[in-house]
């Protein structure tokens, strides 16, 4: 006997050594409620990799995806046996929801008309809407045609639904808004506005009244990159400037606190004019007459330290990649100091140090654009400490770049074709995007100034 | 280099250490399974080591063992892994390097891995190999401790002890720098003499690379005396008290001071012993009592020490307290380069001199009216790193001094003092000999210091 039930236990013994998801699926078919098949969803692996449900307008205008396929599969299979009339009135929300993972659009439309039809009252009828409205802009992915159509078939109720009409058609506008839908958003916004407009004074919404006071700014504000390309720099810093301290100060923090956090912080120097870049040694420019950053061109500094190596190689990547895809249009300085020492080899001589630099980023690492090299100026500690301490270089004290942030990092500062500071931060790979497109709407802007003062010249 | 200060015996067969000559073919080797470019430095200690054991006065253990302790550096694009083996076969090596390419992925870069032209640098030539010392075999061995044991077992008492003689060799062999190799001897000698009814015990021990400069039977006589005199020892209460230390017992207190002169950018960077505030060290200033001075010359002849380090940097002469006043901490090549604009480095060996004076131990305890005469300390940890507050305990022999005589053994007493506070509170300094300190060699005084702090007593002998 105990032989045999060691013969049985090997087997199973030696399946154990490797994990592996039970083969067997959830009996999704045997639920009997709404809220087991969600959770089931849930619960499923593919969800946990693909992400909860989004569950704000802002989150649902920036997630695209659709459900997984895996998602799709139990919602379909649980909601398959599932029947409306037979569950509490409470669940039957949850079973819209449901059916929209499942992608059973009609039976929701279906489900949706008999539930209005057995209405009794308009405030039912209305309350049924707008629930299966919320579910529709909730959806993966969102079903805005679907949902406009129940806000038209709100407006029906009349007045009576006057509350559930604006905040269906205010939520529309807004969804429109974040995800630039203009043709949405000019069909939404007025019936939003003419609605709030007539919200009964004895029962205001006051949140509903103040964001529809301000609606018209709220609904279609202006974008920075298009401020930039149509007004210029300063109107994008100013812009920019508003915005955030607009931020901080609805966070709780004072206005004056929030203007220092962002001059300090945030701009570090944006907004003011560039200083002209001076240099001891300069390579790769040819009129050494000419200011740099020059007018009407925009300008790319990058403030690299030899020191800092490996670390800087993205950045070095991201300095190639901007120069490929903006070609003579774009002017990259690179902004370097002396150190009194070049890698581990002995002291050199500051113009011989300076040749290493050359030789360093423009033979080794082929960076794109000019280079300048500044003698950084130094001071010795008494003996015994024996130090030498830099001081700091012109181009680093007018641009607030130190040398011990670019042993880390590659410091950037981007000018503008008026000689205005647009950008001054570090190099971030996430954030290459928004300085592409920062650089392309000041080109943008450069272009179309220029061609103007040609025009005029005419 | 070295190849001119290779000793005679070792070209004689069997070698017990690897050669020159054996450790650049052993590096050739290694060298030839390197992939992906870069730099390959194999540090290679090699050594042989005869010993011998006993307690309760009997021998408990005689043996003669060698090994070979490889330790291979990858550099690849400023980044560096290193793995260690004792395996010198071909197969052994060419998986520690690939070991080595493997974790180079997960390694920071370093400025010190920057691959750069060979430096060359003149080392020092040290007095570190002794003929005598590789020549000690077993039997040799054996009756040196039967001379040692005697006298113990004559006495009555019990002795335990350990003798042990090392010759080695220390390589460095980089794909871009000229050889190093360096071989030395080191010699050790210690015992304890205990009485049987476990009342008392005393201690004695002595370093050197040179075998024949440890007098084994001073030794036996010393560690007896201290036993004979240290029994039925009597209690008495913690506290402040003058303390005589012996120089062995000043070494188990000033090498963690020694220690602590690494490094200069740790003590800039403000938590340190030697920081005086954020970026700045106590460079320069009084850290100490004015008569003593700590240095290092790797040219004395018994503070002999290799002359590279592991990353085959130069060992040079030093002087870290200067009169009291901090002068040096160290720093390597790197730091010398990017903040002082120099070429070297000033590694610290932890080997030290420290300064004396021309009291003798004798004139200490007669210019004592209560006092304590310590042998050595032990069992010594770190309770702030910071301010270098130590404890441990004393043990082998200590003594009450009452009116410039002393009085009688006491139990040992455990003690919560730093040493930076010793060298502040010192009385008087003695003349300064070699200690027991095995592979760093240090010559210490021995000292009178007032208000040496005891927390507790402690029963065991």
């Amino acid at each position: 006997m105990l032989g045999a039930a060691v013969l049985v236990i090997a087997p199973a013994a030696g399946a154990q050594t490797r994990f592996a998801w039970p083969a067997r699926p959830a009996p999704v078919e045997q639920y009997g409620r709404p809220e087991e098949c969600l959770a089931a969803v849930e619960r499923s692996e593919a969800r946990a990799v693909w992400g909860a449900r989004p569950d704000t307008l802002s989150a649902v205008a920036q997630d695209r995806a659709s459900e997984p396929p895996e998602v799709i599969e139990i919602a379909r299979r649980c909601s398959a046996h599932l029947d409306a009339d037979r569950m509490p009135a409470s669940s039957r929300p949850l079973y819209l929801q449901l059916l929209l993972i499942a992608g059973r659009d009609s039976t929701f439309a279906a489900v949706v008309d008999k539930q209005v039809a057995e209405a009794r009252s308009v405030d039912a009828r209305s309350t049924a809407l707008f629930s299966a409205f919320d579910v529709l802009l909730r959806a993966r992915p969102v079903r805005i045609a679907a949902a406009e159509q129940l806000a038209q078939r709100l407006d029906a109720l009349g007045p009576e639904a006057a509350e559930s009409r604006l905040y269906a058609w205010f939520r529309l506008a807004y969804l429109a808004r974040l995800l630039g839908d203009s043709a949405l958003l000019a069909r939404a916004a007025p019936r939003a506005l003419a609605l709030g407009s007539r919200v009964d004074s004895a029962n205001p919404n006051l949140i509903m009244k103040a964001a529809l006071s301000t609606g018209v700014v709220m609904l279609t504000p202006p974008r920075p990159l298009d401020v930039l390309r149509d007004s210029g720099p300063d109107a994008y810093v100013q812009l920019i400037r508003r915005k955030y301290v607009a931020e901080a100060t609805k966070r709780g923090v004072s206005r004056d606190t929030a203007e220092n956090m962002v001059e300090n912080d945030l701009l570090r120097g944006a907004g003011r004019p560039a200083p002209p870049l001076v240099g001891d040694y300069w390579y790769g420019r040819s009129d050494t007459t000419r200011p740099l950053p020059a007018r009407g061109r925009v300008t790319l500094l990058a403030f690299v330290d030899h020191r800092c190596r490996v670390k800087c190689y993205p950045g070095y990547a991201m300095l190639e990649r901007l120069h490929r895809r903006f070609g003579d249009a774009l002017d990259i300085v690179l902004v370097a100091q002396t150190f009194g020492y070049f890698r581990l080899r002995p002291p050199p001589s500051p113009s011989e140090e300076a040749e290493l630099i050359r030789h360093y980023f423009l033979d080794e690492l082929k960076l794109p654009g000019m280079l300048t090299v500044s003698v950084t100026p130094t001071s010795q500690l008494p003996a015994p400490d024996r130090r030498h301490v830099y001081g700091e270089t012109a181009n680093g004290r007018s641009y607030h770049v130190s040398p011990s942030s670019t042993e880390q990092e590659t410091a950037l500062r981007l000018v503008g074709p008026t000689g205005t500071i647009l950008y001054a931060g570090d190099v971030y790979l996430q954030g290459e995007t928004d300085l592409t497109n920062l650089i392309a709407a000041a080109i943008e802007y450069q272009k179309k100034t220029s061609a103007s003062s040609v025009g005029d010249g005419r | 280099m070295r190849r001119r200060s290779e000793p005679r015996r070792l070209l004689e067969e069997p070698r017990r250490f690897l050669s020159q000559d054996q450790c650049e073919a052993l590096a050739q080797r290694a060298m030839r399974f390197a992939t992906g470019g870069g730099d390959t430095a194999l540090y290679i200690d090699t050594w042989w080591s005869g010993e011998m054991r006993w307690g309760r006065n009997r021998v408990t253990l005689g043996s003669d063992r060698r090994n070979n302790q490889l330790t291979i550096r990858r550099s690849i694009h400023e980044a560096a892994a290193s793995v260690r083996t004792n395996q010198i076969d071909d197969v052994s090596i060419q998986s520690a390097i690939q070991a080595a390419e493997r974790a180079l992925a997960y390694h920071p870069t370093s400025p010190e891995d920057i691959k750069d032209p060979a430096v060359h640098f003149d080392y020092l030539s040290p007095a570190i190999w002794s003929d005598r010392t590789f020549a000690l075999g077993a039997s040799e061995r054996a009756a040196a401790a039967r001379a040692l044991i005697e006298p113990a077992e004559q006495a009555g008492m019990l002795s335990a002890g350990y003798i042990e003689v090392r010759g080695a060799g220390r390589a460095l062999i980089r794909s871009n720098g000229e050889p190093l190799y360096a071989p030395y001897t080191q010699a050790q000698c210690s015992m304890t003499v205990r009485d049987p009814q476990g009342t008392g015990s005393g201690w004695a021990g002595l370093s050197s690379y040179d075998w024949g400069r440890i007098d084994g039977a001073a030794l036996a006589q010393r560690a007896l005396q201290k036993c004979l005199a240290s029994r039925n020892p009597v209690g008495i209460e913690p506290g402040r008290y003058t303390v005589i230390l012996e120089p062995q017992a000043v070494h188990d207190l000033v090498q963690y001071v020694v220690r602590n002169f690494d490094l200069r950018d740790i003590a800039e960077g403000g938590v340190h012993p030697f920081a005086l505030r954020r970026d700045f060290s106590k460079l320069g200033l009084k850290v100490a009592d004015s008569r003593v001075t700590i240095s290092h010359d790797p040219m004395h002849p018994d503070l002999g020490v290799v002359p590279f380090t592991p990353s085959g940097e130069p060992v040079r002469p030093v002087t870290w307290i200067d009169h009291g006043v901090l002068t040096t901490l160290a720093y390597n090549r790197e730091y010398a380069l990017t903040k002082l604009y120099d070429n070297l480095g000033y590694p610290n060996t932890l080997s030290y001199q420290m300064s004396g004076g021309e009291t003798s131990v004798e004139e200490m305890i007669a210019t004592t009216k209560r006092g304590l005469l310590v042998t050595r300390f032990s069992n010594v940890s770190y309770v702030d790193p910071v301010s270098l507050l130590l404890t441990g305990v004393t043990r082998d022999g200590l003594w009450l001094i009452e009116n410039g005589k002393i009085s009688k053994a006491v139990k040992n007493l455990r003690f919560t003092e730093s040493p930076l506070f010793v060298l502040n509170s010192i009385e008087q300094l003695g003349r300064p000999e070699r200690v027991f300190s095995p592979g760093v060699p240090a010559i210490v005084p021995p000292l009178k210091v007032k208000d040496f702090s005891f927390t507790a007593l402690i029963d065991a002998i």
